[in-house]
């Protein structure tokens, strides 16, 4: 779409010649006709002067507003424009040449700013996975270990001990138990191995039902018996965005059932997380749905976030399900 | 009596292990020792009829050695208790020939009743779900599936190798191959944690012809 016939002719040229032509016209009327402009104006004088004036201006703003009306449309468009989505860039208004250029340009800024973004957000984002992955593996492994470690010398110790002293030993066990417990739950957020080892259906139905459990909330969760594996990444990214959604909907909404959903369309896989909260006019809109934003803006994925004031929210989650190749996976997959 | 080796690289385990296995009556604790060499040292020297081995090891891990001590004169059966709780570890460990796994958080007297089912010839490993095994499967090399078909369905190992027409030690170390691959870290999180950038829009196989 370069600028068309015109196109060779810059905006500056244009505002010259049109204005270069009122001025030699009026000139050449001057010069050529009987009418002339004297120091004592009388009403002739002045009705040539006034024509010639409004004429000019006339012509200036009729030259100039149709060179500048695309650059109104273009800033409107640059308005209107919504970081953090694919598809948003400004159509080419007009064909002067230098609307073009700075319709291109600015798509071009665009282009860099999302994949410089898209970058530090990856950077970030898998940063904070190592890291979770991590806290996770540590809490385990040592936290755990010594949980572990003191259970056992309890059980052992109240194998020998006076009988008196049993019901006491008791208590201790179950509190080092509850806090094993509680340990491997915090590593299991931080960290979900069911995903990895079971797919995202036995993931999602996992964490519906273990926040449930917490909460004491109904979460319907109905999952697609048969659903395309997703790559890992966008495994990852869609149990995340359900987990971010759902503890959204548990701590924020003040909702009493939520409705999860994972199923087919089409080519596409679709989480849904629906809950009769009291929608986004509030604590909802934090960083968590920018988070979510980003981390499917990440895998090419679709969010669609609709908060119904007071009448709750529903999150969707689009992602493309056709098979994808393993040749890109294998060295994403190995560990470090 | 049921003689049984702990391997734990955590002292503190290895004490609370000895301390209860000396007081449950029908278990013997051989020793406890904290790492896979000390581990096949001892079972080559006091032949246990258990070894009691924890998955994460300082040097190396606990399905690795469960292999190697099943190729002793006298092999000792294996349980593997392990507070890593993946659950891909339950296929990775039948795979290794395990004889039992348990989670670090179950009851004392749970532990007890493995202990002495697997020392009886029993076997007490979780029940595996199907689609954990294919998940696993896809994780494996093709060309190793057949033969993780095979152990998943018990298949001994002799068979495997006179099967598929190869010496024993060719199946061994593919066994080995497919416990690393299935135990490596797989993970979105690993797939976006170097900086190779990854387009929006997904590789995909080309379905048109």
């Amino acid at each position: 779409m370069a600028g068309g016939n015109r196109s060779g002719v810059s905006l500056r040229t244009r505002v010259f010649i049109a204005n270069g032509g009122v001025f030699v016209t009026v000139g050449l009327i001057l010069a050529l006709t009987p009418w002339t402009v004297t120091v004592p104006n009388d009403l002739e004088d002045a009705t040539v002067l006034v024509s010639g004036l409004t004429a000019t201006v006339l012509v200036n703003l009729l030259v100039l507003g149709r060179a500048f009306g695309p650059l109104e449309r273009l800033t409107q468009a640059m308005e209107r424009f919504q970081p953090l989505r694919t598809d948003g860039r400004v159509p080419v208004y007009g064909n002067e040449r230098e609307i073009v250029q700075l319709t291109k340009a600015f798509n071009g800024m665009l282009d860099r700013i999302e994949g410089e973004r898209r970058d530090s957000v990856q950077r970030s984002l898998a940063a904070q996975e190592r890291e979770r992955k991590r806290v996770a593996q540590e809490l385990h492994d040592e936290v755990g270990q010594s949980l572990t470690a003191l259970l056992l010398q309890i059980e052992g110790l109240s194998r020998s001990a006076p009988a008196e002293m049993s019901e006491e030993l008791g208590q201790l066990r179950d509190t080092a138990r509850d806090t094993l417990n509680q340990i491997r739950d915090v590593a299991r957020r931080l960290r979900p191995e069911v995903l990895d080892d079971l797919g995202l259906d036995k993931a999602i139905a996992t964490l519906c039902q273990r926040l449930g459990e917490q909460s004491g909330l109904t979460i319907d969760c109905r999952i697609e018996p048969v659903l395309p594996q997703l790559r890992p990444e966008a495994e990852l990214v869609a149990y995340r965005v359900a987990q971010e959604a759902l503890t959204n909907a548990l701590r924020h909404s003040g909702a009493d059932r939520v409705e999860v959903t994972l199923e087919r369309e089409g080519d596409d896989v679709v989480l849904t997380v629906d809950d009769d909260g009291r929608g986004l006019d509030g604590a909802g809109h934090g960083s968590g749905i920018q988070g979510m934003r980003e981390r499917a803006l990440l895998i090419g994925a679709e969010l669609g976030i609709d908060g119904r004031d007071g009448g709750g929210t529903e999150i969707t989650l689009r992602v493309d399900g056709r098979p994808w190749t393993v040749a890109v996976a294998p060295d994403s997959l190995e560990a470090h | 009596m049921i003689r049984t080796l702990i391997v734990d690289d955590h002292a503190a385990v290895r004490a609370g292990l000895m301390s209860i296995l000396r007081r449950e009556p029908g278990l013997v604790p051989l020793g406890a020792v904290s790492s896979a060499e000390e581990a096949l040292r001892d079972a080559r020297r006091l032949e246990p009829h258990v070894a009691l081995i924890d998955y994460q090891l300082p040097d190396g891990d606990g399905l690795t050695l469960c292999r190697d001590l099943k190729q002793l004169r006298n092999p000792p059966r294996v349980v593997v208790y392990s507070a890593f709780a993946r659950p891909a570890l339950a296929v990775a460990a039948k795979l290794a020939g395990a004889d039992g796994m348990l989670d670090k958080g179950v009851e004392v007297d749970d532990l007890f009743d493995s202990v002495r089912a697997v020392g009886r010839g029993e076997t007490a490993l979780p029940p595996l779900a199907p689609e954990m095994i294919a998940r696993c499967t896809a994780r494996l090399d093709p060309d190793d599936v057949s033969i993780f078909g095979m152990v998943m369905s018990g298949t001994p190992m002799e068979d495997i190798a006179s099967v598929l027409a190869v010496e024993e030690q060719q199946v061994e170390d593919r066994l080995r191959g497919m416990l690393r691959d299935l135990l490596s870290e797989t993970g979105p999180a690993d797939g976006a944690n170097d900086s190779r950038p990854t387009p929006p829009p997904p590789a995909r196989q080309q379905s048109d012809p």
